[in-house]
């Protein structure tokens, strides 16, 4: 029986990548079941890019403990991804924080995209700003160690954004519409 | 124009040409698509640039997952499209399924960077 709260998964792998996709499906078709749809879509994107995010960032012989918990009362997932990594991926990883946070309302996933169109070289984080724009992300560091944790809560959308959103559908169809008897 | 185009495979992703673009389906989660989704998409655009379809049809509703690093190989795309002469540049129309969520999320930041050559259609 789920309680709140409720341990779900305590995993510790290898840091390969061979372990996302799986981890990935399971999370998503759990959270789904749990939180709804997008709820499990958010989940699985977050799961996804977390534990890139370790791999490619962190110490390759030190396995990844990976949390996920389900919060009953609050409809809510969390997962916690855990591992060492070296003092200038954990710099690299605190900027990147600190870049969102002084960023008004943060930065979005959008702005973070167009940021790394204009770099020329360099580290873009692209997917900490997946995971920051869609659920709320926390970054702790002792040591060596990094341990991030996502919220993920049952998707709810406004009716301000799904307005807009139908609008934009039908501004696409229109202009469709337009290039098709234009030529 | 199917004929002409490749056909890419990888682990989990396929894509395949249809009679108007292509249909990218399974999980694109590469490490590094700078090694391989990137260049086949390269030879794709100097195909399209050279052929200059009217609309180009990007079919990823069968497609359940696409990590950063590939999001980053398609914004590259609507960079080299961006960057070509005006007389040889086309549009690119994703046609999506807007149950799923990364894909309306995703394609919305991929069509604010060039609401000109990207079109989004709902199945």
């Amino acid at each position: 029986m789920i309680i709140d709260n409720d341990v779900v998964l305590l995993a510790r792998f290898p840091a390969k990548w061979e372990h996302i996709n799986p981890l990935r499906t399971f999370i998503s078709g759990y959270a789904e079941s749990m939180i709804g749809k997008e709820g499990g879509s958010e989940a699985s994107m977050v799961t996804n890019e977390l534990l890139e995010n370790a791999i490619k960032y962190g110490d390759v012989v030190s396995p990844i403990d990976f949390e996920v918990r389900y919060d009953q009362a609050n409809a809510c997932v969390t997962l916690r991804v855990a591992n060492n990594a070296q003092a200038t991926r954990i710099t690299l990883l605190q900027r990147e924080f600190k870049r969102h946070l002084d960023a008004r309302d943060g930065e979005t996933f959008s702005q973070a995209v167009t940021r790394s169109v204009q770099m020329s070289s360099g580290v873009s984080m692209l997917g900490l700003a997946r995971v920051m724009s869609r659920a709320d992300l926390e970054l702790s560091v002792t040591g060596n160690r990094v341990t991030m944790t996502a919220r993920v809560e049952r998707f709810r959308e406004s009716p301000s954004r799904r307005r807009l959103r139908a609008s934009a559908n039908l501004m696409d169809r229109f202009s469709d519409r337009t290039r098709g008897s234009g030529g | 124009m199917s004929a002409a185009i490749e056909r890419f495979t990888s682990d989990e992703a396929a894509i395949e040409p249809t009679d108007t673009g292509i249909k990218v389906s399974g999980v694109l989660s590469m490490r590094s698509p700078s090694e391989s989704l990137t260049p086949y998409l390269k030879k794709l655009h100097k195909y399209l640039a050279d052929t200059r379809p009217a609309t180009f049809t990007v079919d990823i509703k069968d497609l359940s997952f696409m990590n950063s690093s590939s999001i980053r190989a398609l914004v590259d795309w609507i960079e080299w499209i961006r960057s070509e002469p005006s007389n040889r540049q086309y549009t690119l129309a994703f046609l999506h399924d807007p149950r799923i969520t990364w894909q309306s999320t995703t394609l919305a930041v991929v069509r604010s960077l060039d609401e000109e050559h990207v079109q989004l259609r709902i199945i």
